[in-house]
């Protein structure tokens, strides 16, 4: 039992010898360190980029998570109207006597929901237009033009200047909004936006869960000859706007954004010195716009570039980029820039090596889809003097001391 | 049978597949630092014994020393600080079973044979730096991790003849393998930047051959000789060939005294002709330098000699460092004191030793403790 016990704590002081460790010293480079050495290298691939193209149909403006009104004051950019269709009202409603008839229409209330706007131009208003109440989701501009006229204005809704984000509730007189019968008691309104300034403003819709609100304050006919006031709401059944036509881009352009919203897929032929056998540590998209920036006055458009998990073409699943403060993955662009645009890919990037799988095409689109009037022009690698590259900083494979 | 299956356990257990030795400030450069394969007992004589020992291996004709089967095992600790250029480091430590060896006799033969492992070149350092590097016109802060873990392993099997009571001789082949984990890696001070870190599986392999010999010619005094020579160090890069390394020559030469049967004294000498390796390394920040070393120690009692159950031992060093990242040769001067006692009905040894390290060179300076435990069993 004595020598058992000999070679237990022997072996127990092995062990003890054994457990910790503390290798880790300041570097004296390049004196007292290794060969192998961190080196950076930057270079910028142009002729990398092909097989792009852009694609549009994304997102409808009726299917947005909102609306966008610009007011252009005879500025330039791009002019938008809203149109609104509730649901029907009914002529009856139901009291505690049962359903009694509606006799008469004291006034509507309108309320929506402000999704944004400059704050440098104030004094702007809503002008509400009465509209078929026919239109439907393929309404163009030009369908609806001739009623957003004086003769058509329902009332005038003043926004707060105070006011950028918040729900807000508007009276409108009775008197625009009579002879609901011939329209089967089913609203449909038409917003302009005006102000002393080029402008614009976000609304929100129904497919963002924050959708506009008609309610009518009536008079029904009460048991006893008596007339009770009551009131009823409606939601909208569609909610769209509209822009006139837009001119065509340059054939060879990429177009991002736009409504129905546009979406472009490039793809990337990578040296395989640099994704393969190097590691990325910063990659940069580069575009050269082929115009100024179209969209709403004073807007600036928000543009992602993401990776996508299979390159089915226009349709191909994308892997959802971040909003990152630090600008990584997207780039904000002011309405009218010319400027060149440089978008950190990074992160898209750098899982290219460790997951060969992944297609090498990047997807441009902005964001909300179909919800912005802004529209991205850049230069295709078709395009002459305004080809997309990507500017890369890597790190080649460490040659190894000794070895 | 299960003795034989307790020495295998032991042998096996204290092997991890990259065997590793102290840590240096200099290991950082060439093939790495040069490891010792020798015993405890050996270190705490400064080496001195290493050309005679035959719990060691630098010398294949000692092996006829081992007068039954023995197996052993070494674990070495080490504290050490530096001051290099402007830089101090303090508080490092590292644990490593540095040898380990099987060895006996041949029964009804004058052979002895011998297997062990050693570390031939440590490569394991973690080095971190920082730095503020210009990237697209844009100063950024950077630190960096330079990491290396693993070893130069080497392999030896050697068999030793009894040619008479003055003369033994011996010979060993070695196989050179280990692998080193390297791992390279950058941290920008900005999120545009992705974090880099590159890893990377380093192999070795090479072969050897020695000889040597242990004369006697009268009683107490002892001469050794041995000489090695291998071939080229052959070096993967995540199982690639990289290159190769010509590796030294070795010559050792002994000296063993007994002025009366309580108290040895052992000097050795070893010259390394690491030189030959200088164009293979010319493209690194490594100069390369032949290099030599002495020990010498003086043990008093002790089994080893039959005179006592513990012995005493003291020992003294001073070896030329093999690479430098200036023309300035590193040297190293230790000095060692070390014990043992044996239990387990003396089928068992402990052998301990604590060595006091100083390097010097190319405006580095480094101070080490080296603790080391050697574990020796005779069933």
């Amino acid at each position: 039992m004595e020598k058992l016990r000999d070679w237990r704590n022997v072996s127990l002081l092995l062990v003890a010898a054994a457990c910790s460790q503390e290798v880790t010293a300041p570097g004296v480079c390049p004196e007292f360190c290794p060969s192998a050495q961190v080196r950076v290298l930057d270079t910028l691939l142009v002729g990398n980029i092909v097989r792009d193209s852009s694609f549009r149909g994304y997102v409808t403006p009726h299917r947005a998570v909102r609306m966008q009104l610009s007011h252009l004051n005879g500025g330039p950019g791009i002019e938008s109207r809203g149109v609104l269709r509730f649901l029907p009202f009914s002529d009856s409603l139901i009291d505690t006597e049962g359903l009694r008839p509606i006799v008469g229409t004291d006034s509507f209330n309108i309320t929506l929901v402000l999704d944004g706007r400059p704050t440098n131009v104030t004094d702007l208003a809503l002008m509400v237009h009465r509209l078929p109440a026919s239109v439907d989701s393929s309404v163009t501009a030009a369908d609806v033009e001739p009623f957003f006229d004086d003769s058509t204005v329902v009332g005038t809704l003043s926004l707060p200047d105070s006011v950028t984000d918040s729900t807000i509730t508007f009276v409108l007189p009775p008197g625009g909004l009579d002879s609901l019968e011939a329209d089967s008691f089913t609203v449909a309104l038409g917003l302009a936006l005006r102000g002393p300034a080029p402008a614009f403003v976000n609304l929100g819709t129904a497919e963002g869960g924050l959708g506009a609100t008609l309610t009518r304050f009536v008079k029904i006919d009460s048991l006893g000859g008596e007339l009770a006031d009551r009131s009823e709401s409606r939601v909208v059944s569609m909610d769209t706007f509209v822009i006139p036509p837009q001119p065509d881009p340059v054939a060879t352009s990429l177009v991002t954004g736009g409504l129905p919203s546009a979406r472009s897929l490039l793809r990337l032929n990578l040296p395989p010195a640099i994704i393969d056998s190097a590691n990325i540590v910063r990659a940069t998209l580069i575009l050269v716009p082929t115009e100024p920036l179209r969209g709403a006055p004073g807007d600036s458009l928000l543009i992602f570039v993401e990776g996508l998990s299979a390159d089915f073409g226009p349709k191909s699943p994308i892997i959802p980029g971040l909003l990152d403060t630090a600008g990584v993955g997207s780039v904000t662009v002011p309405v009218g820039s010319v400027d060149t645009l440089r978008i950190d890919v990074t992160r898209t990037v750098v899982p290219w090596k460790s997951n060969p799988n992944l297609p090498r095409s990047l997807m441009l689109r902005v964001r909300p889809e179909g919800a912005v009037l802004g529209e991205l022009r850049v230069g295709s690698s078709r395009s002459v003097g305004a080809t997309p590259a990507l500017r890369v900083s890597y790190v080649p494979p460490s040659k190894l001391g000794g070895t | 049978m299960r003795r034989v299956l307790l020495i295998a356990a032991l042998f096996v257990g204290t092997s991890p597949t990259t065997s590793l030795a102290q840590n240096s400030v200099f290991g950082v450069f060439g093939v790495g630092f040069p490891g010792r394969a020798i015993s405890v007992r050996s270190r705490a004589l400064g080496g001195g014994l290493a050309a005679f020992d035959a719990r060691s291996a630098e010398n294949p004709a000692s092996i006829p020393g081992l007068l039954r089967l023995a197996a052993t095992a070494t674990s070495g600790t080490t504290l050490r600080n530096y001051t290099a250029l402007d830089s101090v480091a303090d508080g490092l430590k590292e644990t490593r079973f540095p040898f380990g060896m099987i060895g006996g006799t041949i029964q009804r033969s004058p052979f002895s044979f011998a297997i062990s492992y050693s570390t031939y070149a440590e490569r394991s350092y973690e080095l971190t730096t920082s730095d503020t590097v210009v990237l697209r016109g844009q100063p950024i802060a950077v630190e960096d991790r330079l990491a290396s873990d693993g070893s130069v392993v080497d392999l030896r099997g050697a068999l030793g003849l009894r040619v008479s009571s003055t003369l033994r001789l011996g010979g060993a082949v070695y196989v050179l393998g280990g692998s080193a984990r390297v791992t390279t890696a950058r941290t920008f001070d900005s999120r545009l930047y992705a974090s880099l870190e590159q890893r990377d599986q380093l192999g070795f392999s090479g072969v050897g051959f020695s000889g040597g010999f242990v004369f006697t010619p009268v009683r107490r005094i002892a001469l050794a000789g041995a000489f090695r020579t291998d071939r080229k160090l052959d070096a993967t890069r995540n199982s690639v060939n990289v290159g190769s390394v010509d590796l030294p020559i070795s010559v050792t030469g002994g000296l063993y005294v007994a002025p009366s049967p309580a108290i040895g004294w052992s000097t050795t000498f070893i010259f390394r002709g690491w030189s030959d390796a200088a164009d293979d390394l010319a493209s690194t920040t490594a100069r390369t330098f032949d290099t030599w070393e002495i020990g010498s120690g003086i043990e008093l009692g002790g089994a080893d000699l039959g005179a006592s159950r513990i012995p005493l031992r003291v020992g003294f060093r001073y070896a030329k460092l093999p690479f430098s990242p200036t023309s300035d040769r590193p040297y190293e001067i230790g000095f060692a004191f070390g014990t043992a006692i044996q239990f387990a009905g003396d089928r068992a040894t402990l052998d301990a030793s604590v060595e006091r390290v100083t390097r010097d060179g190319a405006g580095a300076r480094e101070n080490a403790w080296h603790l080391a435990f050697g574990f020796t069993v005779r069933p």
